[in-house]
């Protein structure tokens, strides 16, 4: 076995080798030792092997469990990319992203089996989770695949959100990952009596700090049962109940604990580090977390998808008035961020610009989509050298006096929801798919941190029927929850619809 | 008590949700939209005092408790 | 982990005394080289540009222990170094310069006469090594360099032929070289006991085997004198008297060791691992070092600069009668080799096609050549679904049944003469400064491995005359071996030189 980490998979080979014994991740009904772990990631992985898959993607379609960690290494012990799916992803949607993936198969229950009759598969093998872990296992045969893996080679492909409809496949490639990890375990100091409480659904980046920080380290990681984010005032409870030390959540879990007051009733001395990333944390809240749990280290991390979860960060080291924002800090090891002004030049301290990102986390670009790779995925506009390729984020930012760097927005039409990257002309594609509508616009209400929808129609519309039918395209989290529903959407004179006059409708109605 | 009508008349009453007949004992309360997550924390709360219970992390972990059939479930195993 | 002077800076911990690099005036132990080379640093940055990063700086020394302190000094500046061969003609290192646009050039005494006395515009700072070592280390700012680099910044530029007679600089990454001393050290078991040869001058890339398979491991690396190479017989006592017991020669030093019959009374005691690349090995040679030194390891490496030296390679594993081809091997682990068929397709077994390389050792480009980069670094034309990009070496080979690459040749007008890559372009844009000249073609003649140049000119030439002249321009491995002078040329329907009759007409000429 070569000792290079051409593949994020090495890892696992490393943690069952010296935590063999030791167990590494664990849910609601069951859990697995690292060595269990990787057997039945052979078992499956010798599979997919023998199914033909070639390194072509593959689509994890099952409920939050640890059968999803086997799978994904699982597939990548099968020499290819894998891709999750949230189990309750509008069908819709999953037919599209299948139309652009053109996966080789898709591992997922018998339940969800069924479901996949419905849609059109492009040829796609559905293997059943419990039969590919029931096999035997041929190293030979997985090892002469894996060494053949280079680690510039797609790790996974993770579907965000795209502003035609379409959903965008980011693809990161192994190094960004691994480079990741040794990184996080490095700089907060993991080891392997950590117990990490994942927080993340898998098919959002935050889940690869989680998965892959405990098997670099050997910690172990608990993926916290479902139930948990509708009665999110449990979560503390959980957390000291599983001696739970570190955390990596969104905010809004974040702010919602806080705001139970749980905090001050459970005490959790096991826990060290409190970790945030996926939208802005407001100090409101922190304070609140500082206070009940004064000797945690808290740190903001930021990042998209595009450059493997996280770009930056910052350990918070000062007191913060609760009105305060908090920096996104400094780039991480290995990560260069550029903030570019409008004419592409490097903007002065304390400019506006976009941030722009480079360094082996850049991901490989948007799968099977190689035009929006080309616009997003640029050679640095400051180099005319050689070849280097910077991510521009499309958020707008500025490095603050103390040489940290300040987040501002966006500079188009995508928002963040609960750390979910939403773009509102998804939101548009799919409410034109309603009947009886004539045009629609999805406005983000900042104030109030939704996303009011409006119609254009003469009907009668209810809020409820209304998602129910957004829910075949469209997962929850991008669900509005105000509609508005007009005879005729204002228009500006060039003829597009006035989002600036229905942004001020809203305001004037908060009023 | 009947529980399962207690909660009922709670959820309908807290939530605006009315006499909308697509609610029933055996609705997901959170797919289906009636209930959001801070909703969620209402309910607990109502639970708690009405019953005079203690909801812990472990139910949550035993337990669905997603439409008022399996709430109610809970509490019978409580009072 | 993100730039190789992190790598060293683990080995001056852990083996400060160790003597990391030795030359016939000196030597210095790691400890030593890290002081002198962050003293030089700390002079090259007060001669960088504000705010700029990965600023080349250019290093024009005899091989020495200084040449390597150099390097490591300007890496230390986060910038990368660029070796200039020291017998480097004046007019191609002006054109070097002018491309590659240095921050300085660093070289001892006669360095500075020589570019002084040529009366050249060198258009940028000449400093003395001497000087720089006597300047006062900044710590602090190559901390804060080395902090913001990224490992895919820059950490050499090597030159190579190029076709238009202006020589390439390849740019290669920090990643690059940590992969591939990472795959030496483990694969040919390089440790602090490890004692190279060095035979390459540091402007050739099969010095990095040499050097980072020392510096990242403690190990020593020996400046064999250039002189001792065409002696033979004094060489093996060399290498003995400096306890050499890993060497990567090129091929034509190994021919003529093997051909000197020195090894029959003589053997080079310590040596344990003999590693070759550069140009076609005969398996004649081979084995009179076979039979002589039975217990060593043998390895034939290929690869291009482009790819950060290596990509193939092969074990010697069985014998090999004096007439057969040895193989060029399996390809380097995190490095992918594919064979393509001129319509673009992957080549099957035993079919011949286009050596291309994939993975984080392809290099960044050419310096400044946007153009020439992107057309030898492509997208990899199988892969539609992300970004790939693929470096095509121009050398054919095919694949054996047992997967092992085979080399046939090259695919256009550039070979290799003593490990030297060459474009006949080159030669033949360079010929045409020599006074009298009118129009030249270059041939190579692969039977006598010597460069045959046809001269339509006004006057009488001689081959002797006409170097003195070429000399000033190509360096001296490029010149021609013999001069054809010619009244006309052969031409083909578009006019063009028909390389294919000429060749004929000198071949007849010869029986």
């Amino acid at each position: 076995m070569a000792s290079t980490l051409n593949s994020a998979v090495r890892l696992l080979d490393l943690a069952a080798g010296r935590y063999g014994s030791k167990v590494g991740v664990a849910d609601a009904s069951s859990e697995l030792t690292f060595a269990r772990l990787r057997e039945l990631a052979l078992r499956a992985g010798t599979r997919l092997i023998r199914e033909g898959v070639q390194g072509a993607p593959v689509i994890v379609y099952l409920d939050k469990s640890v059968n999803c960690i086997v799978s994904f290494m699982a597939v990548m012990y099968s020499g290819g990319p894998y891709v999750p799916a949230a189990a309750d992803i509008p069908l819709q949607r999953l037919e599209k992203i299948i139309a652009n993936l053109e996966p080789g198969c898709i591992i997922t229950d018998t339940a969800k089996a069924a479901a996949l009759d419905g849609i059109e598969l492009g040829g796609a093998k559905v293997l059943i989770y419990d039969e590919t872990v029931g096999g035997e296992i041929d190293e030979s045969l997985v090892y002469s695949r894996l060494n053949g893996v280079v680690d510039t080679d797609p790790i996974y492909i993770m579907y965000t959100s795209g502003s035609t409809g379409t959903p965008k496949g980011v693809t990161v490639c192994h190094r960004g990952v691994i480079d990741y990890v040794s990184w996080t375990s490095s700089t907060f100091g993991l080891t392997s009596e950590d117990v990490l409480a994942n927080q993340a659904p898998f098919y959002f980046d935050n889940s690869i700090f989680d998965i892959y920080g405990c098997l670099i380290t050997g910690a172990k990681l608990i993926i916290i049962p479902e139930q948990f984010f509708v009665y999110q005032n449990m979560l503390p409870e959980f957390l000291r109940d599983n001696g739970v030390t570190t955390i990596f959540w969104v905010p809004t879990v974040m702010i919602n604990v806080a705001n139970s007051h749980e905090l001050e009733k459970v005490e959790l001395p096991k826990l060290k580090r409190v970790l945030f990333c996926g939208e802005v944390m407001p100090n409101l809240q922190l304070n609140m977390w500082r206070r009940a749990l004064p000797d945690c280290i808290y740190a903001n991390l930021y990042g998209p998808t595009e450059i493997t979860d996280v770009c930056s960060y910052y350990i918070v080291d000062r007191e913060f008035e609760d009105h305060e924002p908090l920096p996104i800090g400094r780039a991480c090891k290995n990560m260069r961020l550029v903030i570019l002004d409008e004419n592409n030049n490097e903007a002065a301290p304390g400019e506006k610009g976009e941030l722009c990102v480079i360094g082996s986390g850049v991901a490989l670009g948007y799968w099977n989509e190689l035009e929006l790779t080309a616009r997003a995925f640029v050679q640095n506009p400051l180099n005319p050298s050689y070849n280097e390729w910077m991510y521009r984020t499309g958020d707008i930012a500025y490095v603050g006096g103390d040489g940290l760097i300040m987040y501002c927005g966006r500079k188009d039409f995508q928002i963040k929801i609960k750390g979910n990257r939403v773009e509102l002309g998804e939101i548009e594609a799919a409410a034109m798919c309603l009947e009886n509508v004539q045009n629609v616009c999805a406005v983000f209400d900042a104030e109030n941190e939704r996303i009011v929808l409006f119609l254009e129609s003469k009907g009668d519309f209810k809020l409820r029927t209304i998602n129910k039918e957004l829910l075949k395209y469209i997962p929850k989290y991008m669900l509005p929850s105000a509609l508005r529903v007009m005879e005729k959407l204002p228009h500006t004179a060039n003829d597009k619809i006035d989002r600036k006059t229905l942004g001020a409708m809203l305001r004037e109605e908060g009023l | 008590m009947d529980v399962e009508k207690t909660i009922e008349e709670y959820i309908r009453d807290a939530f605006e949700i009315g006499d909308d007949p697509e609610l029933t004992r055996d609705t997901h309360l959170f797919d289906e939209g009636f209930v959001d997550s801070l909703g969620a924390l209402q309910i607990v709360r109502f639970l708690e005092e009405t019953f005079s219970i203690q909801i812990t992390q472990k139910d949550l972990v035993l337990y669905p408790m997603n439409t008022i059939n399996e709430i109610a479930a809970v509490v019978h195993e409580k009072i | 982990m993100n730039t190789v002077i992190a790598r060293f800076k683990d080995t001056v911990k852990k083996f400060p005394d160790n003597i990391a690099v030795e030359d016939m005036d000196g030597s210095m132990t790691y400890r030593e080289l890290d002081n002198v080379s962050e003293a030089a640093a700390g002079g090259i940055i007060s001669l960088l540009p504000e705010g700029k990063r990965n600023v080349p700086v250019m290093v024009y020394l005899p091989r020495s222990v200084a040449s390597v302190a150099s390097f490591l000094a300007v890496l230390k500046t986060g910038g990368p170094y660029v070796p200039v061969d020291y017998q480097v003609p004046l007019k191609r290192f002006l054109s070097m310069t002018a491309k590659v646009g240095p921050a300085l050039i660093v070289t001892d005494e006669d360095g500075r006469e020589r570019l002084r006395d040529s009366g050249l515009d060198w258009g940028t700072e000449i400093c003395l090594y001497g000087e720089l070592i006597q300047a006062r280390p900044r710590p602090d700012e190559t901390a804060k360099r080395l902090d913001g680099a990224v490992d895919t910044d820059p950490a050499y530029i090597m030159h190579t032929s190029g076709s238009t007679g202006e020589p390439k600089g390849v740019v290669i990454s920090h990643r690059g070289i940590e992969d591939y001393a990472d795959w030496l050290i483990e694969e040919f078991g390089i440790d602090e006991t490890s004692v190279f040869g060095l035979q390459s001058g540091f402007h050739f890339d099969n010095c990095v085997l040499d050097m980072y398979g020392s510096l990242f491991t403690g190990g020593k690396m020996v400046i064999i004198p250039e002189v001792l190479f065409m002696y033979p017989t004094k060489l093996i006592p060399f290498m003995n008297e400096r306890k050499i017991n890993t060497v990567f020669w090129v091929p034509t030093v190994m021919i003529s060791v093997a051909n000197s019959g020195v090894l029959g009374e003589i053997r080079p005691e310590y040596l344990s691992t003999v590693l070759f690349a550069g140009e076609v090995m005969p398996a004649r040679q081979l084995n009179v070092w076979r039979r002589a030194m039975p217990d060593c390891l043998y390895a034939n490496l290929y690869g291009p600069t482009e790819i950060t030296v290596d990509c193939l390679f092969y074990v010697v594993d069985r014998e090999f009668s004096d007439g057969e081809a040895i193989p060029i091997g399996r390809d380097c682990p995190n490095s992918r080799v594919l064979l393509l068929k001129e319509d673009g397709s992957l080549a099957g077994v035993g079919e011949e096609g286009e050596i291309c390389v994939v993975g984080c050792g392809v290099g960044l480009g050419y310096w400044n050549e946007p153009e020439l980069t992107a057309r030898a670094f492509v997208q990899n034309p199988l892969n539609k679904k992300y970004r790939e990009i693929m470096y095509r070496t121009g050398d054919i080979g095919y694949r054996t049944a047992e997967g092992l690459v085979m080399y046939v040749g090259r695919r256009d007008n550039q070979f290799k003469l003593r490990g030297n890559r060459i474009e006949l372009g080159e030669i033949e844009q360079n010929s045409l400064l020599v006074p009298g000249v009118e129009r030249v073609c270059a041939l190579f003649d692969g039977e006598s491995q010597e460069i045959v140049l046809f001269v339509k000119a006004k006057t009488e030439l001689t081959l002797r005359k006409f170097n003195l002249e070429l000399k000033k321009y190509i360096p001296k491995y490029m010149l021609p071996g013999r001069l054809v002078v010619v009244e006309d040329f052969p031409y083909n329907r578009n006019n063009k030189i028909d390389r294919g009759a000429l060749k004929e007409i000198y071949l007849s000429k010869e029986n």
